[in-house]
């Protein structure tokens, strides 16, 4: 919590990740960044659920492969419509928070424990998993969509704006949607955080009973932001769908659910910036190491979280920012002290925290 | 919200409430009332059942058997925070805070519940200022000293303006001076506010009450003025006499 409220060092980090999206491309192709972003936001959606909410969810490649098969089989029914592509984004974003919303209701209201909560959501996603690699043949038709089984559903429109002559967002131009979305959920989960809703799901993380002797309903409160994480969640997979041009149960996958946890971890929790950063990191290592065959990439990625654990056990975002906090909070406090909102005295007193 | 005006009788009224977990009967068949504005001390050996009481007027135990009224509602069954949206405020024996939030965001949290951004604001000062905490505002509550802990649990409580007050033992484990503090926050508090406390300290207990009730094993004991109870025979073998041992 001290971490979100940080507002310089939030400007700070924001203004750094604006500055690497728009450089990036320089270095290296906007295909392969592109994908990193959308993973950077696959790991904001996770960070908005555990770290301000307090809720640890394996299952958010549920909603990612959710929004993505539900934007590719949309897609494919609406085909030859101007709106088609839009239409279909709008749909998949419906169909991936009306889940979450219903999961997490269930869940929320069924008083489930934290760790069957945990398990329930894995159990999904390895549901999800199973199912999509069945469902080969053709009972298992949406529309004009087959489902494909463990081939996935290939040759479905790509994103594309109606104007005079239909724009189609790929390259480039994806690459560009792409970061908008991800800075504006990035603004936006920041923004989120500040507001007596979020602040309200700061308190029932910190003391649950606290806050409902309050008068703040708890399941209400934690079924809305697993909605929203959802719903975030759901994004990526859309944007995912258009970048890859197909989708396969392979985004169901365990490893795509324990990858996501990973990012956040190492990127730091109780920061927005932390988990973008853990998949913008991993995400590059992992596709540099994919071009040597010296040693097998999971055994370096593993090794590279250990250390992460080890050596910075709150993350990498949140542990540069404890370095740099005694800058900033002495900034901060300097400015409130010239308005007049704090006397001298308690200035001096919360520069020991 | 619970129109407590018109009720001048009673704001909080319990019948036959009883509490079992397993074969401990914690509480046995205790009928309460209270009148409006009132200030009532709770007191009574350890076990006596007086947190479970009041757990069970919050909704945080549902009663085996009885009923809970708050002025004309039956709460009995309901959860915690549909009671605390009626009005009721509780601090529990324990200090319960939101550790890793600043103690000025554990008041705004109370304050913003029943007011708009605007008034939680100033709420929230306001009870920094009136408990002396404003120099703490934005310490983690999770660092804060027992005493204090206390004193920040009190102003949560407070800056949700509740009508119908739950103390649990407010005065536990505080210095002679906050005591004092704590007593005649009380007293003022009650000039509008019904209050229930629960306390061991006899000498905080007969500065703040005119009325007292007795706990022990699980049942009301005796029930009546301050000075009439303390000195009862009864109360001071159950009570005072284990005390003094
Ligand atoms: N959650 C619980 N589970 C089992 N027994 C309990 C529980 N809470 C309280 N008790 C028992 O109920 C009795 C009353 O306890 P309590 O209400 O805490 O008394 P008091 O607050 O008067 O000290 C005690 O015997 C205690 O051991
Ligand atoms: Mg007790």
């Amino acid at each position: 919590m001290r971490a979100l409220h940080a507002n310089i060092g939030w400007w700070f980090g924001f203004a750094l990740v604006t500055l690497a999206l728009l450089f990036a491309p320089m270095f290296w192709g906007s295909f392969h960044l592109t994908l990193l972003v959308i993973q950077g936001l696959l790991a904001l959606s996770l960070g908005l659920l555990w770290g301000q909410a307090g809720i640890l969810c394996f299952g958010q490649s549920a909603f990612y492969g959710l929004g993505a098969y539900a934007y590719a089989v949309a897609a494919m029914n609406l085909q030859g419509h101007p709106w088609g592509t839009l239409a279909a984004v709008f749909i998949a974003l419906l169909v991936t928070a009306s889940f979450a919303a219903a999961l997490g209701a269930m869940m929320f209201y069924g008083r489930v424990s934290d760790v069957y909560l945990g398990v329930i959501t894995l159990v999904v996603t390895l549901l999800f998993n199973k199912f999509m690699n069945a469902a080969a043949g053709s009972a298992y038709v949406i529309g004009q969509a087959h489902l494909g089984g463990f081939n996935g559903i290939p040759g479905f429109p790509p994103l594309a704006l109606p104007l005079s002559e239909s724009f189609e967002v790929t390259g480039d131009a994806l690459y560009a949607l792409c970061c908008v979305l991800l800075l504006l959920a990035l603004a936006g989960c920041h923004w989120l955080g500040q507001t007596h809703w979020g602040r309200a799901l700061a308190g029932v993380r910190e003391n649950e009973l606290r806050a409902q002797l309050l008068g703040y309903d708890p399941r209400r409160l934690k079924t809305g932001i697993f909605a929203l994480s959802g719903l975030l969640a759901g994004l990526a997979g859309v944007l995912y769908a258009c970048w890859a041009e197909i989708v396969t149960p392979g985004l169901f996958s365990l490893k795509q659910a324990a990858e996501v946890i990973i990012w956040v971890i190492a990127g730091g929790l109780g920061t927005w910036i932390g988990p973008v950063v853990g998949a913008f990191a991993l995400g590059g290592l992992k596709s540099a190491l994919a071009t040597q065959t010296l040693i097998d990439n999971t055994v370096i990625m593993g090794a590279v979280l250990v250390a992460v654990v080890l050596l910075l056990p709150r993350g990498v975002v949140p542990s540069l920012q404890r370095w740099l906090q005694p800058l900033g909070s002495r900034a901060r406090w300097r400015l409130r002290w010239m308005r007049g909102e704090v006397t001298a005295n308690v200035a001096k007193d919360s520069h020991h925290d | 919200m619970i129109d407590t005006k018109s009720q001048t009788s009673c704001v909080l009224e319990t019948r036959g409430l009883g509490v079992r977990f397993g074969g401990v009967v914690a509480v046995d068949s205790v009928d309460f009332s209270l009148r409006q504005h009132e200030l009532r001390c709770l007191i009574g050996p350890n076990g006596a059942g007086k947190t479970s009481f009041f757990r069970c007027l919050t909704g945080q135990t549902t009663p085996s058997r009885g009923e809970v009224w708050l002025a004309d509602t039956n709460i009995t069954g309901w959860v915690p925070h549909q009671v605390a949206r009626l009005g009721v405020g509780i601090k529990t024996q324990i200090p319960s805070l939101m550790n890793e939030l600043t103690v000025r965001e554990n008041l705004w949290l109370a304050a913003r519940r029943t007011q708009p951004a605007r008034q939680a604001d100033d709420a929230a000062d306001e009870m920094l200022e009136r408990l002396h905490l404003a120099p703490l505002a934005l310490k983690l509550a999770g660092q804060l000293s027992h005493g204090l802990r206390q004193r920040t649990e009190l102003g949560v409580v407070l800056a949700a303006r509740p009508w119908l007050l739950l103390l649990d033992e407010p005065a536990g484990g505080l210095t002679h001076d906050e005591v004092q503090q704590m007593a005649e926050l009380i007293l003022e508090i009650g000039r509008t506010t019904s209050i229930v406390v629960v306390e061991h300290d006899m000498a905080f207990v007969r500065q703040i009450a005119q009325q007292v009730t007795v706990f022990h094993q699980g049942r009301v004991l005796r029930q009546g003025a301050v000075d009439d109870v303390l000195s009862d025979q009864v109360v001071r073998e159950v009570y005072l006499g284990k005390r003094a041992q």
